[in-house]
C-alpha cells in the first residue's frame, strides 16, 4: 500500500493572510485539528489547534519541563489575553511551517513510521505532496488505521 | 625547551617529542590562548573547543596522554555529575516550587517582601545545589508570581541572580569556582561553610539594601493581585509525595555526608556519586526492569554533559601550561609583583578573579589560577605568613571569582539562563542597564569580603 491509497483529500484549506479568528469560523463545525495552508497552489504550512493552545501558554510554563502541574494557581486569564493576541494574528504567522511530507508512492510501512517518530513536531499529520510541491492528501493516523482494517479479513 | 626538529607523523608514537619541531612551551601557550579567546566569543560551544584545544595539544605531541588524563580532576566532575542526578530526580517531586510558592506567601503577598524571600530560598538553595539548576527551578515560578501580582519581573530577576551567586558562594558544592577549590586542595566542606558562612549573609543583606533604594521602594501591586498570591495552593505543587520523601532522605544523607567527609575519609564527589547512585535505586525500584532502565537513561540524559565534558577539556589544557613550565613563569611574575607579600596577593586575586569573572566566565579562570596559587603557596610559606593562614588566599579566590559573577549580564551562566526566561516572557534583560547596578553592587560586595578577609586573617 502506498501513500496516495490511504489518504484523504478532504481536506480544509486556509488561506495565509486571513486572520485566525476568521479563518477558524467555518472549521468549528467540522471539528478539524490540522488545517493546511496554501498559497498559489503551494503547501506552505498547518496551522494545528494544538500548536495555538500551546502559543498562548507563558513562556515560562511552556518552555518548562517540570511546570506541568500548575493546579495550585488561581487562573489569571493568561490563556485568554495570549488567545486573543494569536486570534488576531494572520494564519501565516501562528501557522506552523516544520511539517512531515511525503510523495504520493511513498509506502505505508515509511507513512506509518513518519506518522510515529518526532514527537515534538507540532503538526501529527503527514501531508502529501506532489512534485510542484501542490497538496494532494492528508493522513492522520485514523487514515492508515482505517484502510489497513477494511483490507484485513478478520472473518477466519 | 627546544626541542630536537622530527620528519613527520611517523614520530608520533613517541609521546614525549613534539611533532613537526613546534617549540612545546609555545605552542601550548598560543593553543592555550586561543583556546580562551574562542571560549569568549561563545562562537563555538565551549565543551568542544576546550576538547579540541585538548587534543591537538595530545596529538601534536606537547601533552603526553598519561598527563593529560592526570590532570582531569575527577572530584569536581564526580561532584558535579552527583549533584545533577540528584537534582534531576528530585525536582519531579515538585518540593522546589513549593518551597518557591511557600516563601512567596510567607512575605504576605507583598512585592518587595516576595523579592526577599524568594532571594532567600534562591540562596540557600544555591548553596546546596548549583546556581543554575537553582534559578532554572524559581525563576519560572517567579515570573508566574509576578504575573499574578501584576507587576514588572525585572527587580525580582535581578535580585535572584545575585541571589543565586551571593548563596553558591558559601559553600564547597555551591559554585563551580568553589568546587574546584574544594576538590584540589584539602580544604574540606566545612571549611568552606566555617569561613564563608558567616560572610555571605552580610553580603546577602547588603546587596538588598541597594535593591530597595533602586527598585524596592516602588514596588507596589494591587490588593486583588495580593490575594491571588496568598491563594495559591502551594500542595498541590507536590506531585509526588512519595518520591519527595525519598529524595529528601538521600539529600539529607548527601548533606551529612558532606559534612562528616574529612572525618569518613571520604572526598566530596564520592559522597555526591553515592547518593546519585542510592536515590537512583530508590526511584526504580520495584520498577519492571524495561521501565527503570528508561528511568535511569532519562535522568542520565539531564546531566550537563556539556558542561561536564567543559571541565574535562579545560583540566587538560590547564595541565598543558603546567606541563611545559607556564604557569610557574606566571606565578613567579606575580611573585615578584607583590614582593611575595601575602596579604598583597591574597587582595590583587581578588580583585582580579571579580573584575575577570564578570567579564568571562569564571571556570576557566579558576581552572587556571588553582595550580599557580599552588605553586606559589611554598614561597609565600618562605617568605613569612604573619598570622594569616594560608587557606586565606583560596577564600579570596572563592570570593572574588564568585561574587565577581554578579557584576555583568554574562558574569555567570545563572545571569544568563534568568536573562534567558525573562526575554521570552516579554520582559529582557539588557546588557547596559544591568552593568549600571549590578557592576557597583559586585564592587560593594567584595570591598565588603575584602574587609572581612583582612580583619579575619590578616
Amino acid at each position: 500500500m502506498l501513500a496516495s491509497d490511504v489518504m484523504t483529500t478532504d481536506f480544509f484549506i486556509l488561506d495565509p493572510e486571513v486572520p485566525v479568528y476568521q479563518a477558524l469560523e467555518p472549521v468549528w463545525e467540522r471539528r478539524r485539528r490540522e488545517m493546511p495552508v496554501v498559497e498559489e497552489g503551494r503547501f506552505i504550512g498547518v496551522l494545528t489547534m494544538r500548536e495555538l493552545i500551546h502559543r498562548a501558554l507563558p513562556s515560562y510554563i511552556r518552555d518548562d519541563r517540570h511546570f506541568a502541574n500548575l493546579t495550585f494557581a488561581p487562573d489569571l486569564h493568561q490563556i485568554t489575553d495570549r488567545m486573543k493576541d494569536l486570534g488576531s494574528s494572520t494564519v501565516r504567522e501562528a501557522m506552523s511551517r516544520e511539517v512531515r511530507t511525503v510523495a504520493p508512492d511513498t509506502s505505508l510501512l515509511a507513512v506509518a513510521t513518519a506518522l510515529i517518530r518526532d514527537e515534538k513536531k507540532e503538526t501529527r499529520n503527514v501531508w502529501v505532496v506532489d512534485d510542484e510541491h501542490k497538496l494532494v492528501g492528508q493522513i492522520s493516523e485514523w487514515e492508515v488505521l482505517r484502510h489497513v482494517f477494511q483490507q484485513l479479513d478478520f472473518t477466519d | 625547551m627546544q626541542s630536537p626538529a622530527q620528519g613527520g607523523p611517523e614520530a608520533a608514537h613517541g609521546a614525549a617529542e613534539a611533532l613537526f619541531g613546534l617549540d612545546p612551551f609555545w605552542t601550548a601557550t598560543a593553543l592555550f590562548v586561543a583556546s580562551y579567546l574562542i571560549i569568549m566569543t561563545e562562537r563555538i560551544n565551549r565543551a568542544v573547543v576546550a576538547l579540541l584545544g585538548a587534543g591537538l595539544l595530545i596529538v601534536l605531541g606537547i601533552l603526553p596522554q598519561s598527563t593529560a588524563v592526570a590532570g582531569i580532576d575527577f572530584n569536581t566532575i564526580g561532584l558535579l555529575t552527583g549533584m545533577m542526578v540528584i537534582v534531576a530526580i528530585s525536582r519531579q517531586s515538585g518540593v522546589f516550587q513549593y518551597l518557591a510558592i511557600k516563601a512567596a506567601k510567607w512575605s504576605g503577598g507583598r512585592p518587595w517582601g516576595i523579592l526577599v524571600t524568594l532571594s532567600v530560598v534562591t540562596a540557600v538553595l544555591s548553596a546546596l545545589l548549583d546556581n543554575v539548576t537553582t534559578v532554572l527551578l524559581i525563576v519560572p515560578v517567579a515570573l508566574l508570581i509576578c504575573d499574578e501580582l501584576e507587576v514588572k519581573p525585572y527587580p525580582i530577576l535581578i535580585a535572584l541572580i545575585m541571589a543565586a551567586n551571593v548563596g553558591g558562594t558559601a559553600t564547597l558544592i555551591g559554585d563551580p569556582p568553589n568546587i574546584m577549590i574544594g576538590t584540589q586542595t584539602d580544604l574540606t566542606f566545612n571549611d568552606f561553610v566555617l569561613n564563608l558562612g558567616p560572610i555571605v549573609p552580610l553580603i546577602f543583606v547588603a546587596t538588598l539594601v541597594p535593591l530597595y533604594l533602586v527598585y524596592g521602594r516602588y514596588m507596589g501591586a494591587s490588593a486583588e493581585g495580593m490575594q491571588r498570591v496568598m491563594a495559591f495552593r502551594e500542595n498541590e505543587a507536590i506531585t509526588d509525595p512519595s518520591l519527595l520523601k525519598r529524595s529528601l532522605l538521600v539529600i539529607g544523607l548527601v548533606v551529612v555526608g558532606f559534612a562528616g567527609h574529612h572525618q569518613l575519609g571520604l572526598q566530596p564527589a564520592t559522597v555526591a556519586m553515592f547518593g546519585a547512585a542510592l536515590l537512583l535505586l530508590l526511584y526504580t525500584v520495584g520498577l519492571a526492569p524495561d521501565t527503570a532502565s528508561e528511568r535511569v537513561h532519562e535522568v542520565f540524559a539531564e546531566v550537563e554533559w556539556v558542561t561536564i565534558f567543559f571541565f574535562v577539556g579545560l583540566f587538560m589544557l590547564v595541565a598543558s601550561i603546567e606541563h611545559v613550565g607556564l604557569l610557574q613563569m606566571l606565578a613567579d611574575y606575580v611573585l615578584e609583583a607583590t614582593g611575595g607579600d601575602f596579604f598583597a596577593a591574597s587582595m590583587a586575586i581578588m580583585w582580579v578573579s571579580a573584575i575577570a569573572s564578570a567579564v568571562v566566565d569564571n571556570i576557566p579562570f579558576v581552572a587556571t589560577l588553582i595550580p599557580m596559587i599552588k605553586s606559589m603557596l611554598p614561597a609565600f610559606q618562605e617568605a613569612g605568613l604573619g598570622a594569616a593562614d594560608t587557606s586565606a588566599i583560596w577564600w579570596s579566590l572563592a570570593l572574588g571569582a564568585c561574587l565577581g559573577g554578579n557584576g555583568s549580564l554574562i558574569g555567570a551562566s545563572a545571569n544568563l539562563i534568568t536573562a534567558g526566561f525573562a526575554e521570552r516572557a516579554g520582559h529582557p534583560i539588557r546588557f547596559l542597564p544591568f552593568l549600571m547596578i549590578a557592576f557597583p553592587i559586585m564592587l560593594g560586595q567584595v570591598a565588603i569580603a575584602s574587609v572581612y578577609l583582612w580583619l579575619r586573617y590578616f
